[in-house]
């Protein structure tokens, strides 16, 4: 089948759900933008020539393939524990404010710190966009399969980042794990 | 379907949350890819323009040899004429020219000032390709026509003096240009010169000597 070269000049268009993802695979805003500098530069090295028309499906393949990578070399390493996230900026919107709102990285947090099939399935439906088909083209898996994964990990997520129960209140079912 | 199960009820919000404007990538981030991006442009650039002249030096080298093989006594650092008409049967590396919008008889390149001729409204022949080559330390610049048979010929201009003619050749005169005509290996080339410049058309032999002889002769180029 015949391929068509990717065009370096569209890449940008897809920076910020790239990042995004990045961010919920890594769980820091820091990692996240190293991770996302080294799959454009990985991607970069050399001309590549693509089988469909889906760029951004490739460029999260390379994404995760860059952070597997990484990972298990990190593994070899001796650990350090990182600094604590920076403080962030107040939202000003009403939707999230006040009380309510959640932090962009405590939900980042959660994510990267599911199952990686779980993980994967919702970064590549909800963080970045991909239609079942896609996301189960990234990860080789059936679409039935990533329904699967997608609705568990939905699940896990929303009870990780439930807020505790108010005191005196009755016992309710404890909340799935996140892993 | 693609949502057959339902989402816990709080999930929308976090989902806006993923995906909303602060979870953008930082305006850094940007900078950096695009600033790796331009350097991926640049170097594949450099590479190119890099294989490019290999390639020319490459059939110079080449032709070094066919020059030295072909080249008559007492002419060692001009190129012979056939070797010079050799360039025609080597392909295209370069796209048409454009024409000249200014004058539409003609194409946008020239060697020397001397242009080549666009046919299109007077005869089949559309161009379809270009190369150059070093020869003999001359540059040697081919363009390539073809007809709707798919016949194509070889238009080279050389810079520097005209070379000499090649021995053998039929002898004409058409429109107060004179043109030599051979004909050997399964081909045949039309000389001529063009202010003071050797040029040079090759075709595969099945063309005419009429036809190459009109074409040579065609009052393309105006003094």
């Amino acid at each position: 089948m015949a391929g068509r070269p990717l065009d370096p000049q569209g890449l940008g268009d897809h920076l910020d759900r790239l990042y995004r993802a990045a961010w919920a695979l890594c769980g820091s805003r820091e990692d996240a933008e190293d991770l996302v500098q080294d799959t454009y530069a990985r991607v970069l090295s050399k001309p590549r020539m693509l089988r469909s028309d889906d760029d951004l499906g490739y460029l999260l393949r390379v994404l995760r393939n860059t952070f597997v990578s990484r990972h298990r070399t990190a593994g070899r390493r001796p650990r350090t524990e990182p600094f604590a996230e920076g403080h962030e900026q107040a939202d000003e919107r009403p939707a999230l404010r006040p009380d309510a709102a959640l932090e962009a990285r405590e939900v980042f947090g959660v994510i990267s710190a599911l199952a990686p099939d779980f993980r994967d399935a919702l970064i590549a439906v909800d963080v970045a966009g991909l239609s079942y088909r896609e996301a189960g083209r990234l990860l080789g898996a059936k679409e039935a399969t990533i329904t699967s994964r997608l609705h568990r990990a939905r699940r896990q997520v929303a009870a990780a980042l439930a807020p505790p129960p108010e005191p005196g209140a009755g016992q309710e079912s404890p909340a799935e794990g996140v892993v | 379907m693609e949502e057959p199960m339902e989402s816990p009820p709080e999930y929308d919000r976090i989902q806006a949350v993923m995906t909303s404007a602060r979870t953008a990538a930082p305006a850094a981030l940007r900078e950096r890819v695009a600033a790796e991006r331009d350097r991926t442009l640049v170097r594949r650039t450099v590479v190119k323009r890099m294989k490019l002249t290999g390639v020319m030096a490459g059939a110079a080298a080449a032709l070094g040899v066919a020059v030295g093989l072909v080249a008559p006594a007492g002419h060692s650092s001009a190129p012979s004429p056939l070797a010079a008409a050799a360039l025609a049967t080597r392909g295209a590396v370069a796209g048409a020219p454009q024409r000249d919008l200014a004058h539409p008889h003609l194409l946008r390149v020239a060697v020397d000032g001397v242009p080549f001729p666009r046919w299109e409204e007077r005869s089949p022949w559309r161009p379809s390709g270009q190369r150059a080559d070093a020869i003999g330390g001359r540059t040697a610049l081919t363009v390539y026509y073809d007809d709707p048979r798919g016949v194509r010929l070889g238009y080279t201009i050389l810079d520097g003096a005209a070379l000499a003619w090649p021995e053998g050749a039929r002898r004409v005169v058409r429109n107060g240009v004179e043109v030599r005509v051979i004909r050997g290996h399964g081909r045949v080339a039309a000389f001529w010169r063009v202010h003071g410049h050797s040029c040079i058309i090759s075709a595969p032999d099945t063309v005419p000597d009429g036809r190459m002889i009109a074409l040579a002769s065609a009052r393309t180029y105006v003094s």
